[in-house]
Parts: C-alpha cells; sequence; structure tokens
C-alpha cells in the first residue's frame, strides 16, 4: 500500500508543477487546425496511471510518435478536408467519418465499409466538405472491433462560421456560446487484447472485458498532468476542466470505446445542447437541450452541453468577504456597498457579505487532502500543517467529474483511477492553466 | 419473410348491419397462426450449429401448410385499418428441453392471464405472462389484442422470457397508421427497411439442445455471453448481400428493434437519420442523429427524407462485429440505395385550356407524377430558352403573359424529382387577344335618303383572333343600346324629325374586346 501511495504521489508530482506554473491559456481544445491533415496509422505503447504499458495502434501526426487519441482535428465549416491516411501497421487501416456526408476516398484498396491504406506502407486519402458545425468522431472502419480498441480514433471539430476568438460559438446560434471548451474523449480498454496482438496471438473480440478507462486517451490521475507531458509520450491529451466562476464552459463529449459511459459532473448540472454534430432543436436555438447531471456518452456518438457555475444559491459570499473582513465591500447591515468587486458579482446578490454558515473546525480537528487550500474560500489560502495542500496553490474549488459507474474508477482493479479528473474553479483573476 | 394476414370472413349479414347502423372504418381483423419450432442454425465463418427456437408462418388453423421456423419469426404486418390481431400459437418445439410458450407484445394492450407455479419454498411465482401454449404439437391458443396501436413493435414469447427470447422466440410486428405513413403524414415513406438486432450466445444455446439449462452445469441465463451478433436474424459475412433499401430521393424509413440481451449502437456514418417514435409512440420533435442507442427490447423509427444515392454501411458500434471470434462479420450491413434517373412527366394547361384570353394573367393548371419519387418543383419559360427559377411544385399557379403584340403565346414548363431529375419541357398555348373586332354598317344599302323611318341596316364585323358575338347600336353616339348578338342584318327606326339620321354600331368579339364605333348616314325625308 505504501508503494502504491509513493507511485500514486510520485504521478501527482506533475499536477503540482502544472498547476503552480502552468503554460498559459488559450482556452481552446489541443488540436491540429488546417484543412490538409497527414495522418499515419502506426504502434507505440500506451502508458496506465498505475505503471502498466501496452502496445497500442493510433494515428500520428505525420512522422510523429504515434497518440491515442489520434490528433483532433480542428477545421472551419465549409472548408474542403482532405485527410491523407499512411499505414505503418502490419493490417490495413482506414477512417470513417461519421456525420460527414459525401465523404470521397482515393487510392488504397476497397474495403467493406470504406477505401483501406494496405498493410506496411500502404495509403490512403479522404476528402469531404465540412458542411455543419459540430464535434464529431473519427475512427477506423477496418475490423473497427479490433482496431478501435487498439487506439485508432479521435475527435473532429467543426468551427461555425460565424465563429472567431470574440464570438466563441459551437453552432451558429448564441445558444452555444461558450468562454472556454474542453473535450471529453471517453473509451475503455481490455488489456487482454493488447498482450495478445503484442504476442502475435489470435484475439477473441467477443470476450472482450474491460478494465481501463480512459478520458483523452489518460487514466486519472494522468488526466490531472499537462498536455504534452513527456512521461507519457503517446498521449499527449490531458483532460482538466478549469474555469472562472460565471464562466460557460463548452464540453464535448465523444464515446470512443465500446462501452455506455455515464459522465457525471459536480458542481452543477450540465444543458446538453446538441448530438451527433446537431443542435438539440426544432427550428429555434437549443430549445429542445435538456440539463442533466450525467450525460450518457454512448460509443460512437458525440454530445455538446454547456457547464457552468457561478456560486449562486449557496448562502453565503464564496469569497468569504463581511464587513468584519472587507468593510469597503460589505456595510454593518451585511449588505454589499457600491465598491463589492464587479469581478465577483456572479454570486446571487443576496450572498454577497453573508458569513459561511457554519462554525469552522479548528485545523488540528482536520484531516487535510492535497487539494484544500485551508481556507472554504475561493481564492484564499489558510494556514495549513506543513506539506499539506500544495495542488492547489490558487485556492481554487475542485469538483470530481467522472463516470458514474464508479468500477470505472479503477485502473485495473486499482481505486483510484480511470476515467476520473477534476473541475478546477478559479478565483477571478487567476490565470487559468489548462489548456 | 413480410407476411400479410388472412382476412377473418365477416359474415355478410352483420356487414350489412354495420352498414345500416352507418359505422364507419370498418374493421377487418388480423389474423395469424404461428407455430414455434426447434431447428438448428449453421453460422457463418464457424460452421458452428446452433439450435434455435423460432415461429413458423402457418396458413390457416389446420397447420397443414407451414413455412420454416425463422429466428427472428415471420414479420407480421397488419393492415392500418385493423384495429384488432389475433395470433393462433402451437408449439412444436422438441429435443431434451422443451417448454410451454406463450406470446405477448409489449406496447400493445391486452388481457393477460399469467401462469404461476409453487416454487420450493411454497410460493407463488409467476412462470409465464400469459396463458401457456403446451408443446404437444396439437393445442391450439388463440392471444387477442383489441385495440392495436400503429407502430413497430417486437411479438415474443412471454413464458420463461430470459431462456426463450434467447433462443429465438420473436419477431416484429408492425402496422401503420395509414397507407405509406408510420404514424401519421409527417412519417410518410416511399421506402422501407426493417433491422432487427438480436444476438446468439452458444453456450447457453448448446445446454438447451443436450437439456442441461437449468442444471449445476448451466444454471440460467445469468452467464450470457453473446457471441454472434445479428441483424435480421443473420451475422454478416461475405455471403450477405447488401440490403435494396430505397431509390434516390425517396423518404426511407428504417425500424430498428432489438431482441438483443445487450445495448446496440447502430451508427450509418454517411447519412443522418431523424428519430421519430421510440416504442411505438412518435415523438413531438425528431432527433437527428447518424448513431443512436438501442437498449434491448426497444423499437425506434428513423426516417432519411430524400436518402441520396449510394451505399451506405450500418454497423454497431458497439462492435459486435464478430462471428465468434472471427472478425469481418456481426451486426453490419449495406443500405443499397439506388439511383433514380427517371425524370417526371406532366402537363400544363392555361385557362383549362382555353383558346384564347383577353387578359395577361391567366391560370395554369398543373399535373406531373415521377415512377420511383415524388415531385418536388418546377420552374417555367415562355420562351422554350430562359428559365424562370425553380419553385415547389404545385397542381395551381397564376402567371402573367410578357408584354407584347397580341397573338399566340406559348408557356413551357419543366418538374422536377426529389432525385434532382428534371422532365423535357411541356408546354401550352394560348391566343392573347385585347383587340376589338372591326366592321361597317350600312343603311338601306347606302342610299342617300329614306321617306319613310324602318330601315335596314346592312352589318360586317371580322375578329382577327376570335369571333364576332355581339353588337350594339346608338343615334347619338352616347347613348346605346343594350348588346345583341351579331347578325349581318337588322330592322331599324329612324328618329323623328327630318333630317341626317346616323347610326353607329359597336362590335363586341367572344372574349369581351369591343371596337372603336363604325357608323353610316341616311337624309329621313318624309
Amino acid at each position: 500500500m505504501k508503494n502504491l501511495l509513493t507511485r500514486c504521489a510520485l504521478r501527482l508530482l506533475p499536477v503540482l508543477v502544472f498547476l503552480a506554473f502552468g503554460t498559459g491559456a488559450h482556452a481552446a481544445i489541443d488540436g491540429l487546425t488546417g484543412t490538409t491533415f497527414n495522418l499515419t496509422a502506426k504502434a507505440g505503447y500506451l502508458s496506465t496511471a498505475e505503471g502498466g504499458s501496452y502496445l497500442m495502434w493510433g494515428y500520428a501526426n505525420g512522422s510523429s510518435p504515434m497518440q491515442f487519441p489520434g490528433p483532433t482535428l480542428i477545421v472551419n465549416q465549409g472548408a474542403v478536408v482532405t485527410v491523407n491516411l499512411a499505414n505503418e501497421l502490419s493490417v490495413p487501416v482506414s477512417i470513417v467519418f461519421p456525420g460527414q456526408s459525401g465523404v470521397t476516398a482515393n487510392g488504397g484498396a476497397a474495403g467493406v465499409i470504406t477505401r483501406e491504406a494496405p498493410a506496411a506502407g500502404g495509403s490512403v486519402s479522404y476528402s469531404f466538405t465540412a458542411a455543419q458545425p459540430g464535434t464529431y468522431t473519427y475512427y477506423s472502419g477496418t475490423n473497427s472491433d479490433l482496431q478501435v480498441e487498439m487506439g485508432l480514433v479521435g475527435a473532429l471539430i467543426v468551427r461555425p462560421t460565424g465563429y472567431s476568438e470574440s464570438n466563441k460559438i459551437a453552432y451558429n446560434h448564441p445558444d452555444s456560446q461558450y468562454d472556454r471548451e474542453y473535450l471529453f474523449l471517453l473509451s475503455d480498454m481490455d488489456p487482454t487484447v493488447h498482450e495478445k496482438v503484442a504476442a502475435g496471438l489470435p484475439v477473441d473480440n467477443a470476450a472482450w472485458w474491460p478494465v481501463y478507462w480512459l478520458m483523452n486517451g489518460r487514466t486519472a490521475p494522468d488526466t490531472m498532468t499537462p498536455a504534452n507531458n513527456p512521461l507519457l509520450p503517446h498521449q499527449p491529451y490531458n483532460c482538466m476542466p478549469m474555469m472562472h466562476p460565471g464562466d460557460r464552459v463548452l464540453l464535448r463529449m465523444i464515446g470512443a470505446g465500446r462501452d455506455l459511459h455515464p459522465f457525471h459532473v459536480h458542481g452543477n448540472e450540465h444543458k446538453v445542447i446538441a448530438r451527433d454534430g446537431r443542435l438539440l432543436s426544432s427550428g429555434a436555438g437549443a430549445n429542445l437541450a435538456e440539463n442533466l447531471f450525467t450525460s450518457t456518452v454512448v460509443p460512437g456518438a458525440t454530445s455538446d452541453a454547456i457547464f457552468s457555475w457561478t456560486g449562486a444559491k449557496l448562502g453565503w459570499d464564496i469569497y468569504g468577504f463581511t464587513h468584519a473582513t472587507q468593510p469597503a465591500y460589505c456595510d454593518a447591515a451585511g449588505n454589499p456597498t457600491a465598491s463589492y468587486p464587479a469581478d465577483r458579482m456572479s454570486q446571487t446578490a443576496a450572498d454577497r457579505c453573508k458569513p459561511i454558515p457554519v462554525a469552522l473546525p479548528n485545523q488540528t480537528d482536520l484531516t487535510n487532502g492535497q487539494f484544500y487550500s485551508g481556507s472554504p474560500y475561493l481564492g484564499t489560502l489558510g494556514s495549513l500543517p506543513p506539506g499539506e495542500g500544495g495542488y492547489n496553490p490558487n485556492s481554487g474549488y475542485m469538483f470530481m467529474w467522472h463516470s458514474h459507474s464508479e468500477k470505472e474508477l479503477t485502473n485495473n482493479d486499482i481505486f483510484p483511477g480511470g476515467m476520473l479528473t477534476m473541475m478546477i474553479i478559479e478565483a477571478p483573476g487567476v490565470t487559468l492553466m489548462n489548456p | 419473410m413480410n407476411i400479410r394476414p388472412r382476412k377473418s370472413q365477416v359474415p355478410a349479414v352483420i356487414l350489412a348491419l354495420i352498414f345500416i347502423l352507418g359505422a364507419s372504418g370498418i374493421s377487418w381483423g388480423a389474423e395469424f397462426w404461428l407455430r414455434a419450432q426447434s431447428f438448428t442454425k449453421t453460422m457463418p465463418d464457424t460452421g458452428e450449429v446452433v439450435t434455435m427456437w423460432g415461429f413458423a408462418q402457418c396458413s390457416d388453423g389446420s397447420y397443414g401448410s407451414c413455412s420454416a421456423p425463422t429466428v427472428p419469426g415471420p414479420r407480421l404486418t397488419v393492415p392500418p385499418g385493423d384495429a384488432t390481431l389475433t395470433i393462433h400459437l402451437r408449439n412444436n418445439l422438441t429435443g431434451l428441453l422443451t417448454e410451454p410458450v406463450s406470446i405477448v407484445i409489449p406496447g400493445q394492450t391486452a388481457t393477460m392471464a399469467p401462469v404461476k407455479f409453487t416454487d420450493g419454498a411454497g410460493r407463488q411465482r409467476v412462470k409465464s405472462f400469459t396463458t401457456e401454449t403446451p408443446a404437444d404439437n396439437s393445442t391450439t391458443v388463440a392471444y387477442s389484442w383489441s385495440n392495436l396501436k400503429p407502430g413497430s413493435y417486437l411479438y415474443q414469447s412471454g413464458s420463461h422470457p430470459a431462456l426463450q427470447q434467447q433462443m429465438g422466440l420473436y419477431g416484429a410486428l408492425t402496422k401503420d397508421a395509414a397507407a405509406g405513413q408510420a404514424y401519421g403524414p409527417s412519417t410518410a415513406y416511399q421506402a422501407e427497411t426493417l433491422l432487427l438486432f438480436s444476438e446468439i450466445d452458444p453456450v447457453l444455446h448448446g445446454h438447451v439442445a443436450a437439456g442441461s439449462y437449468g442444471t449445476p452445469a448451466y444454471p440460467s441465463t445469468i452467464d450470457y455471453q453473446p457471441r454472434y451478433f445479428l441483424i435480421n436474424g443473420e451475422p454478416y459475412s461475405a455471403a450477405v448481400p447488401p440490403i435494396a433499401a430505397a431509390a434516390q430521393g425517396q423518404n426511407l424509413l428504417i425500424r430498428f428493434l432489438s431482441a438483443s440481451l445487450k445495448y446496440r449502437a447502430p451508427t450509418v456514418p454517411g447519412l443522418y437519420l431523424d428519430l421519430v417514435a421510440e416504442d411505438g409512440y412518435p415523438y413531438a420533435y425528431p432527433k437527428r442523429q447518424y448513431s443512436l442507442l438501442l437498449p434491448p427490447g426497444k423499437t425506434l423509427d428513423a426516417l432519411v427524407p430524400a436518402v441520396p444515392a449510394g451505399s451506405f454501411p450500418i454497423f454497431d458500434r458497439r462492435l459486435g462485429l464478430t462471428n465468434d471470434s472471427a472478425p469481418g462479420g456481426g451486426m453490419l450491413r449495406i443500405l443499397s440505395v439506388s439511383t433514380d434517373t427517371s425524370p417526371p412527366s406532366g402537363s400544363v394547361l392555361i385557362n383549362g385550356g382555353a383558346a384564347a384570353t383577353r387578359s395577361r394573367v391567366v391560370a395554369l393548371t398543373l399535373s406531373a407524377s415521377d415512377l420511383v419519387n415524388t415531385v418536388t418543383g418546377m420552374r417555367f419559360s415562355w420562351n422554350g430558352t430562359t428559365w424562370y427559377g425553380w419553385e415547389s411544385y404545385a397542381t395551381t399557379r397564376n402567371a402573367s403573359i410578357p408584354e407584347g403584340a397580341d397573338g399566340e403565346k406559348t408557356i413551357y414548363v419543366q418538374f422536377r424529382d426529389a432525385a434532382g431529375n428534371v422532365s423535357s419541357a411541356y408546354s401550352d398555348s394560348i391566343v392573347l387577344d385585347r383587340t376589338g373586332p372591326t366592321g361597317s354598317v350600312v343603311i338601306n344599302g347606302d342610299a342617300a335618303s329614306s321617306s319613310i323611318r324602318p330601315v335596314v341596316l346592312t352589318l360586317s364585323a371580322t375578329d382577327a383572333n376570335s369571333t364576332v358575338t355581339n353588337m350594339r347600336f346608338s343615334w347619338n353616339g352616347t347613348t346605346w343600346y343594350g348588346w345583341e348578338s351579331y347578325a349581318t342584318t337588322r330592322n331599324a327606326t329612324l328618329p323623328l324629325g327630318a333630317g341626317v339620321k346616323t347610326i353607329r354600331v359597336q362590335f363586341r368579339d367572344a372574349l369581351g374586346n369591343v371596337s372603336a364605333p363604325f357608323s353610316d348616314s341616311i337624309t329621313y325625308a318624309p
């Protein structure tokens, strides 16, 4: 057990580095942009957080290392997209683009579902017009039962014509407006398949039994380490949503594995506005959207949701402002003054300047986790015993976002792990370090 | 597989009575005869022989003429007008393990008679949801539904369902709200494909064949692990041909049904499906998706409006794509949509076929039909070369003849079908005639004078594009007598008082165009 804890702590070390220093914010999903993409199907190894290493097949960006999931392709609506696929694997591979109509395939060899890049050096080219905005997935249409499990899957994002840095929308309607976006590509994995492929043994996919559950290609807690972590050379994407109170966060959810996953968010519900790249609409915006706290993520399907968290309705001031602590912001009657900071007003007006309605326990009565800042207030660092609270240097609020099938919070029978990450809400003014 | 029911014989007297009572929507009861039977199925790729229980379709209550049993059982298609359904069931299961069977239809109301047994603890427990049909191949039990709803449904055994549904005792039952409409006008379709998803765990079937199901060797379906993944009773293999689903431009209805025990996720990468109904209930709004989640026991109906031509793979994205462990099989089909190259044919009439008009505004009557698809568009031209833009097809439309001289005018129309095929040009002509007749009037053969007031008028008028039908007269050019039929002679009486008398005449053609006045004079000298 001690060994495990040590390993977990080592694994989490990058979280600390990441949260403390970060790389600057651009609030967009990692991926490749453009209209022409050169992908190469090749092999590599996937690391699981408890120390496993498994043979994977993935789509690489050109001569870059194999990656899982494949590169997130980010294109603009109306663009004529060309995907050239080269194949370094010993089996034929291909790509299907569900949700894109009129995909043409050139070169390669005929397959059952689409044209394929022949084994060991073959190539094929796909082209389509990205006619409609939305979140899509792509994956191998060749022996998909094996090749999707082996990792030949990725995300495709089509930005709407009305999109700009100052008007971030997922679809051509204000209902899809957002401040920052995150990808949640959920998959599952049976290591037996990968071991048998590595050993050249026949695979029985009818007996598939997953024991790993992944978000954007990583198991927890690796989901929370930075993107392009050199310790995870074949898993460049992380999965760590961050926001400021009041932000609208776009969740792009993709079922990339074989099983259904109940993706559960804490902190607030989320409004599902689209499925399979189409706004849930009868004609007037996302008027058929639905509020959920758990989205069923279906294999091969995508959905988009808007999550927001404002601090509203808690009944107390999330920043800990009271007349005693901030007389400039709060008058003697416990009401906010005209000087109350404008960037802290997302919480309900009646909650401003109200003290937390509990007597905070004495620090010596607490067992502190590494994520506790020592204070219940957002952005406030409290006093902590030596060595505690290292993972939350900016005193954010952390909400676990995870599969609600608790079995899926393990890495090969070891808890915690699997399909789990944290949504970190940082105080206004704190630079968000992911992405 | 698609079997229509035999009609009940309703005595003519009763029909007459219903007629007299003024009842509308006379219902003919749909009636089917099914027989549960054991058979073996050889699986592709592996050659594994699996014992199945399926339904066979029989022609009548004698059970003398039956088709081979199948899994799924025969599709039962109930005509739109039928409110009642009766399925007669016989049970010819054979082998080391046989059981009484029954029929239930989730989603359709029926009077159920659950069958119970007493377990080891003395408790009454249900073993069949409704009356059982014993495996004696002689007892026939009738199962009836009196208020059958439209939609897509599974019929299945309601006895020991954990075993019997898995063994294959299920099938599809469909009823449309009206001919060509699944649930109403918004779900009208021209082509239809039914896809029934199911699975086989050969180990379970093997224990049924060996009589060891329900023994410690294989206690129950709890150990169920499917190894074959089927659509319409067959896993994919190279021998499975594409499904001829529709012709280009048709509205394609796809009925998804699942007799699987696992979730399936049918996906069509090249198309979007408008999900229109679930469990036989239409949605308020369609859900547009390229994939759908198909839970066990569920039915989902999807419409693909104006389906494009091509080959569209449809497969289970939960990756039930193996035949046992062999890849390249399972729940995969190719939907083939044929190209529609036949254009519509049609006609156009101006003003109901009239020969001429004096108004530039005319009414067009249009008619067009297409062998494969619906006619969706039309466009017009007044010269056969310069065309106005495409507009929605309609059977009537007003049009304006272009400015210009009178004469024969021809309108050309082309029709377009949902697949984009454009017809040749159809035309109709009409004469535009806005000019009155020309003519003359002569009094008394152009005599200079008359001593008496009665005179004879000689009239002559012609019209370029029509016929002269009327004339009227005036002695002063302002006060006119009424219109009368055109004639070449007419008697008239000169006004009182000596002097020069001038008669004025106007002629009118059949379209109503009126000529300028023509006149002649005579001196009245009494």
